[in-house]
């Protein structure tokens, strides 16, 4: 469930790069019992977003309900966060675990090495011009379409999750179709 | 020849001429409309086993009716994201073919993809082999049609 969550979030999120017509998202999850692969051209997101009008989404803005968050002015810890130097923000290492959140040269980068039988690896790379992109709509809204534009020179991974038990969730841009060609 | 033989020979050509061409411009149409198939083939004893194919310009013929065939909840349901769809199927039916989602399990292979301008959905298992196959031109016509009627 949690990992469907994740690829929902993602294509949420990224999907809408649609700007670069060349540019795919791809989504693929291996385990030992399924094999799950999703190529989406950002394209047709791109010209699909617009066009979804919900209560919760408008013209690529994505409206949020989320009152765990009442408390917490995202944007404003994220305008903090991107206005200071490049560097490690927060380091965690124990036994259980090491944690590293760091901004560098135009990234946003998160990493979790969890330890033990059930530790899983998490690696986050995001452009700090999506999240710019992400956080100029108005309160409670992330402009989701723009984001995509800020996307839109990117290649590569975006998230790679190594689980326990051998299941491997990889997120990434390129310019190839299928994972095949 | 009499004058009278002459006509009626001319009249012969013309509908010879007409059948042709009407021929001719139906082949065409349904050869460049391509066909549907549907393979529903069950894996045990009693199960079915059937293939549907059908000329595509039947869904074709069948989109302007579409409005008339949905009932009104469904309409109001549905027209939210007729906008959004009907873009789906626009840029879908312009891009190249590509696989768009391929899961596969031991008991299970389910694989959705362009190829050859046809929107091919193929699902193999245990018990079930399910392939649909549609011209994407079709798809996208007919939910062209849709939003057309509930607009």
């Amino acid at each position: 469930m949690k990992k469907f969550l994740l690829i929902a979030l993602v294509l949420a999120l990224f999907a809408p790069a649609a700007m670069a017509q060349d540019l795919w998202l791809h989504v693929h999850v291996t385990g030992d019992d399924e094999n799950v692969e999703v190529n989406v051209p950002l394209s047709l997101i791109e010209a699909v977003l617009p066009a979804v009008k919900d209560s919760h989404i408008q013209g690529g803005i994505v409206k949020i309900d989320d009152h765990d968050l009442d408390d917490v002015n995202v944007k404003e810890l994220w305008t903090a966060v991107r206005d200071v130097e490049d560097g490690v923000y927060v380091t965690v290492r124990n036994k259980e675990e090491s944690v590293r959140v760091a901004k560098e040269n135009g990234f946003f980068l998160v990493k979790v090495d969890e330890k033990g039988e059930d530790g899983e690896k998490v690696n986050v790379k995001i452009p700090l011009a999506v999240v710019d992109a992400l956080f100029q709509a108005g309160e409670d809204e992330l402009d989701v379409l723009a984001a995509i534009k800020a996307l839109g020179d990117y290649r590569g991974d975006l998230i790679t999750v190594e689980e326990s038990g051998g299941e491997t969730v990889r997120i990434w841009i390129d310019t190839k179709k299928d994972i095949q060609s | 020849m009499n004058r009278g033989l002459r006509a009626a020979l001319c009249v012969v050509l013309a509908i010879a001429v007409a059948g042709t061409a009407t021929l001719g411009f139906a082949t065409a149409t349904v050869v460049r409309a391509g066909t549907v198939s549907v393979k529903i083939d069950e894996h045990h004893a009693d199960g079915a086993d059937f293939t549907i194919w059908a000329p595509a310009f039947l869904i074709d013929l069948a989109t302007p009716f579409v409005g008339a065939v949905i009932p009104p909840e469904a309409r109001a349901e549905l027209e939210p994201w007729l906008p959004a769809v009907n873009a789906l199927a626009d840029e879908l039916e312009e891009i190249d073919d590509v696989v768009f989602v391929k899961v596969s399990s031991a008991d299970e292979t389910v694989r959705i993809a362009k190829e050859n301008g046809r929107l091919v959905i193929h699902v193999e298992s245990a018990s079930e082999t399910v392939h649909v196959s549609v011209p994407f031109r079709s798809v996208a016509r007919l939910v062209r049609a849709l939003d057309n009627s509930v607009a």
